[in-house]
This record gives C-alpha cells, structure tokens and sequence, in this order.
C-alpha cells in the first residue's frame, strides 16, 4: 500500500510554475514606478522563459540539447539589457536626480 | 525525494517573485530577486541541465546581483515620492488585473499540456545525459549547429559592454568624455567628446 501519494512532477507543473513567474514579472514591469525594479522584473520574466525552455528540452528531446543552448542565448541577452539598462537608469539619474518613471516625461511623443 | 524539493523550491521562488514585485524597498526586492536566482538553479538541476545550472549562479546570481547591487548605490535607495496622478490607482489596478490574467490563461493552458510528440528513447537518452553530464554536448551544439548566434551574440556582449561605459561615463556636463546632447535646430544631437584625449590621440 503506498502511503501519501506524491505524483510525478511532469512537463505542466514546471509550465504552470514558469507562467505563474511570467505573470508576477509581467505585473511589475506594468506597475512598477522605480526604473531599478522594472529591471528586475524583466529578468524575472526572463528566467521563467528559460525554465519552460529547459522543462520542455527535459521532456520531449533529452538527447538534443538545443533548449538547453536556447536557455543559454537568452541568458547572454539578459545580461547585456541589464548592463545597458543600468547604465541608462544611471545616467537619467544623473541628468535629473529621479529613478521615478512618473519623472520622465521628457521623451513623451 | 525529487518532488519534495520541486515542491520547496516552487514555493520559495513564487513567494520571492512576489517579493520582487510588492516589496517595500527595491534593496529587499534585489535580494528576493536573489533567491529567484538561486532557485532557478535548483529547477535546471532538477532537469538535468548541470552546466546551465552553474552559469544561472555565475552570470544571474552573482554577476547580475552585483550589478544591480551598483545600480542601486550609485541611484540611492530612497523612497519614490508619492504619486500625484489623478488616475494612477487605475492604471496600477488594470496592471495587476491583466498580470493575473497572463498567468491564469497561460497556468489553464500549460495545466493539461501534454507535448505532441515526444521522443521514443526519451529515459534511455535522460541516464546517458545524468551520466556524461552536459558540457560536452552543449559545447559541440556551440562550436557546430549554432556557431552563428554564438558569435552573434558575443559581439552584441561586446556592444553592450562599450555602450554601458560610454552611458554611465561622465555624461551631461561641460567637461569630461563621454556621450553628450545639444540641441541643433531643434533636433537632439548625440556626440561622443574627449574619447581621443582618453586614448591618448590629442
């Protein structure tokens, strides 16, 4: 008789996970006010992309790491956007003394 | 043994992803985005990715925290003033309603999602990869299949790297290198002043 019965952790559960992430990044970058944490939860999204990535590789094609190298893309991505992203954040603070998105309202069309 | 840790790791990276977005403090929000970081890495392991399960903890965990680390020592961590637009309960309400609602359709739809074609020798091909580890395969699928976007993207890295200098060098004052902006004719001009001085050309 088994005992309290854990089923297998299959391909959904991680899907479900990585959407749950997508959706909570995508909610801050809609909300967020300081540029610092629209940043962040960019890379949040991004790393819910690249488990979905990964979950799916595991599954369908184990042998075929290709995924795997996609995952690896949107990492090396991810990492320049930061950089960049920083560095713009820094020189805005810089021109106005203000990280509050609501403060930029110079590049309104 | 698997599912136990899936399931502490699930919860944990959930809870700190809603860290990120609500908490109080964007310092607290770097920091839960941290244990994001490290629980990602836990789940690539969980699917046999080690090699991507490293670089998460070298480039995300470490590299990008300090980053953002920097980011917000040079910025300051001051509260935001408070919000003096008339509508912006409404705009921050239709955002986490349609934040919900990407998670919720994409959470139904993922839920019952079985793929429509999985490989036949899928467990036999999971031990050889337990065994012999990724790097190797990942570094041949580099170096062969996808050459192209590697070196792509090194040079998007590189790009990356001389606009980051050039954006947080010294910028919007009289004098100094880096990139600055005046007003020609009504149009915004972009230079790039004293770069010869700091190569050593003037």
């Amino acid at each position: 008789m088994s005992v309290a019965v854990t089923p297998e952790i299959g391909l959904s559960t991680y899907l479900v996970l990585a959407s749950i992430l997508f959706g909570l990044g995508f909610m801050g970058v809609a909300t967020g006010r300081h540029l610092m944490r629209t940043l962040m939860c960019v890379e949040l999204m991004l790393n819910a992309v690249n488990l979905a990535l990964v979950a799916i590789n595991n599954t369908v094609n184990p042998g075929d790491l290709s995924g795997q190298v996609f995952a690896i893309f949107v990492l090396t991505v991810s990492a320049a956007e930061a950089a960049v992203g920083i560095a713009i954040v820094i020189a805005l603070f810089k021109n106005t003394g203000s990280v509050d998105a609501d403060a930029f309202k110079e590049l309104k069309g | 043994m698997d599912t136990l840790v899936f399931w502490f790791f699930a919860v944990v990276s959930v809870l700190m992803a809603i860290g990120v977005v609500f908490a109080p403090s964007v310092l607290y929000a770097a920091l839960c985005l941290l244990s994001v970081f490290f629980c990602m890495a836990g789940f690539f392991l969980l699917n046999n990715a080690d090699f991507l399960a490293v670089a998460q903890v070298m480039v995300y965990a470490v590299g990008l925290t300090i980053v953002l680390m920097f980011g917000l020592m040079f910025t300051g961590n001051q509260a935001l003033p408070a919000q003096d637009n008339k509508w912006g309960w409404l705009v921050k309400t239709i955002a986490v309603f349609s934040g919900l609602s990407i998670a919720g359709v994409l959470a139904k739809a993922s839920s019952s999602f079985v793929p429509k074609f999985v490989t036949p020798m899928a467990e036999p091909m999971k031990q050889n990869v337990i065994a012999n580890g990724t790097a190797t395969q990942l570094g041949e699928l580099l170096l062969t299949k996808y050459i192209l976007p590697f070196e792509l993207v090194s040079v998007l890295l590189l790009i990356a790297m001389i606009g980051a200098i050039l954006l947080s060098k010294k910028t919007f004052s009289d004098q100094g290198s880096g990139v600055f902006f005046s007003f020609d004719e009504g149009k915004l001009v972009p230079e790039a002043l004293g770069w010869k001085k700091d190569v050593g050309l003037e």
